[in-house]
Formats: C-alpha cells, structure tokens, sequence
C-alpha cells in the first residue's frame, strides 16, 4: 500500500500501466524509467574486451586444471587409504568387529581349559587323598605292632628276672651252692684263629685239635627274645 | 667372565629375550601369575618355570604391560589377565608345563603370527632414493656427482667467496 502511494505520481496525464516493485524495500530515487532510451552516448558501443593474452588465459586454465585433477587424485587416495588401512575407516571397523568375534571365542575355549584342568586338578587330589589313607594305616599298624614287642619283650625280661629269683641262693642252701660251684667251673677262656675257629678252655691247645672237629664260629642267627630288651 | 653374573644368565642376552612368541594384544595391560615356590608341589612347576624362564621374554617383549608375581598364597597356580575393558581372563595352570602354558596365552591373548609379520614389515625403514651415502646402502654418495651441481671440491676447488672460511675471516671486506 505505501509503494502505491509512491510509485503512482499524482499527475499522471497518460494514466499507463505502470509496474512497481512488488515486495521488498523500495529505491528511491529509481533508476531511468524503462520507456525512456538508452542515451545515444552510450548507444552502439563495443562490450569490453579482456585485454589478457589468449596464451595467458589458457596457461592460467590448464594450470587450474592441473591443479584441480591432481587435488582430486589426492583426495582420493587418502580416501581409499583411510577406508584401507587405518582403524577407524571400513577395513578398520570390520577388522575391530572380527577380532571382538575372535576374542569372545578364544575367552569360551580359554574357560573350556580351565574346566578340564580341574577335572584333572579332582583326579589327582582323590589320589593323593588315597595315598594319604594308606600311609596312614601303615603308620598305625607300624606302631601298633611296635607296641605289641615292646610288651613281649618287657613281659619277657619280667619272666626272666622272675625265673632267676626263684634260683636265687638261700641263706639254708649256701653250702650246697658253693659244693655245687666248685664241682663246676666255669671256664670263660676261649682262643680264635684266622679261619674262623674257636677253641674254648683254658688248657686246649689248638694245634692238638684235629682239623675235623674244630668248632667253627658262626655268626649268631637273630633271636628276638635275646636281642631286644628295652623297657622304654 | 664376569657379566654373566647369576642364576642362568642366559636369560639375559638379547637373543633369548627376543626369542619369545608371546606378544600381547594391545588390550591386555595387567598380568598376575599366582604360584608357590615349595619344591615339593610338583603341580607348581611348570608355572615356577614358567615365571624363571619365560617371564622377563614376555616382559621384554611387552615393555608397557604390568606383571607381578604372587608367591605361597594358593593351593593351586592360575595367571591371571587384565584387560582395558576392566574383564580378566583366568587361566588355570594346575600341572601344566611351561611350554603348555606359553601357547595358551598365545592362543587366547597373544598376536597372531601373521599380524606380527605385517607389523614387521610396515615398522620398516622404507628405502629413500632421494638420500645419499652408499654407505647406508643408498646408490649416489654425493650431490657432486650429479650432472649440473657443483663439482666436489676435490677436483675444482670452490670459489674462494663461496667459503665461510673466507667470509668469516673478514676478507669480504678487503679491498681488492
């Protein structure tokens, strides 16, 4: 409504079909009407010409060229070579979502030797388990019989020192004992030589002894009675 | 000899520490291993060898990666991974040798062979020839010898004014 008020002149004798700028701020002062001329100054005159050597012009275009093909080649190969080779580009990604794949596996056959180790761990602790046992009952039967001789033995000597107390020599019997005695020596003396013969009494002579009836000194079988007398 | 101080010195020297095939995946970063040094636990031993003779490769190899050691706490031996998603891997190592153990870890957390190889091979100084010295095995020993640069000074001695020695000593400054 404003650009009606101006743009309509108030005397306008012809009354023509005038057009206005239809939206937008409005110029003021307007630039020479479309009806009116071009001025003849300026009528047929020759549009500028680029006073640059052609030769220049095109060196200047194929150096952009250049510039342009070998930028773009550039720009593709890094390209190619992010997708290619480096982590984050495609290569990269489906690399990264195999090894994933890869260690979950791994992790599953990892726990899959783990359980084996301790089936084998269960095997070998119920053997050293039986072992044990056994030991055990040998070491209890080891001293169960260990004790069983130390009785004997003691229950032997008791015997013994029983036995020999009953024989003691009475005060009544003293003289029997002492005939006894000296009607029986004891001859302890014995003499031995290097092949193992052994000739007892005090008056044997050694070389009077046929060879056939020298008595050979052996070595004493062990009797446990003899041996053992220990009252720990 | 006197270097080679130690029990088994041997594990000492580069070669046997380069020696090993257990290079972690970059996601482990812990590694405990759990033994008893008692000699009569036969079950203990393969991992006490383990720890004798294949701990300092694997730690040479995995400089960044954290191993410790836990002596005469369990009744049986087990290693243990941490990884960087704060998970562990456990791996129950009850009478196995150490040779056993060593390829399991490198089955589970260790580098492929074929990834070693590739990283070999990239890690590679790649051959420059644009660089001099035949030396470093390169194919030209100096810029003289190029057609259109200036002459070694050894046949044709260089312009005096091209000397530092020259400029240096104030002859610039001489009237000729």
């Amino acid at each position: 409504l404003r650009s009606l008020i101006i743009h309509q002149p108030r005397q306008d004798p012809l009354r023509l079909q005038i057009r206005w700028k239809k939206w937008g701020p409005a110029k003021i002062p307007h630039k020479k009407p479309r009806w009116i001329p071009m001025a003849r100054s300026k009528m047929f005159v020759d549009p500028p010409t680029c006073l640059i050597a052609q030769a220049e012009l095109d060196h200047e275009k194929s150096l952009h060229t250049q510039y342009e093909m070998r930028m773009k080649a550039l720009v593709q190969y890094l390209y190619e070579d992010e997708a290619k080779f480096s982590d984050t580009g495609e290569a990269g990604r489906m690399e990264a979502e195999q090894e994933e794949k890869d260690h979950i596996r791994l992790v599953k056959e990892n726990e899959e030797e783990n359980r084996r180790v301790a089936e084998m761990r269960k095997l070998r602790l119920e053997q050293e388990m039986e072992q044990i046992k056994i030991n055990v009952q040998r070491e209890l039967s080891a001293k169960e019989q260990e004790e069983k001789e130390r009785i004997e033995s003691a229950d032997q000597l008791v015997r013994r020192e029983a036995d020999s107390m009953r024989r003691r020599i009475l005060p009544q019997n003293l003289e029997a004992a002492i005939n006894e005695a000296l009607d029986n020596p004891l001859d302890p003396e014995f003499a031995l030589d290097r092949d193992g013969h052994i000739y007892r009494g005090r008056e044997t002579k050694s070389l009077k002894i046929p060879e056939d009836q020298r008595e050979k000194l052996t070595i004493p079988e062990k009797n446990q009675s003899t041996e053992k007398i220990s009252l720990e | 000899m006197s270097f080679m101080k130690g029990i088994s010195p041997i594990r000492r020297t580069t070669n046997y520490l380069n020696a090993s095939p257990l290079v972690l995946k970059r996601r482990v970063k812990i590694l405990t291993v759990n033994f008893n040094e008692n000699e009569e636990e036969e079950h203990h031993k393969g991992a006490r060898d383990f720890v004798f003779w294949n701990l300092p490769q694997v730690q040479y190899k995995n400089p960044n990666v954290q191993i410790v050691t836990f002596r005469n706490l369990t009744p049986s031996p087990f290693i243990t991974c941490f990884l960087e998603d704060n998970s562990k891997i456990l791996f129950d190592v009850d009478s196995q040798s150490n040779k056993e153990i060593m390829d399991r870890l490198v089955k589970t957390v260790g580098k492929s062979k074929e990834l070693l190889e590739e990283e070999a091979l990239a890690s590679e100084a790649k051959s420059n020839p644009a660089n001099f010295c035949r030396r470093l095995g390169f194919d030209r020993h100096c810029i003289c010898e190029m057609p259109g640069q200036v002459p070694c000074p050894i046949m044709v001695p260089v312009p005096k004014h091209w000397r530092g020695k020259w400029w240096n000593q104030g002859h610039r400054y001489e009237e000729e």
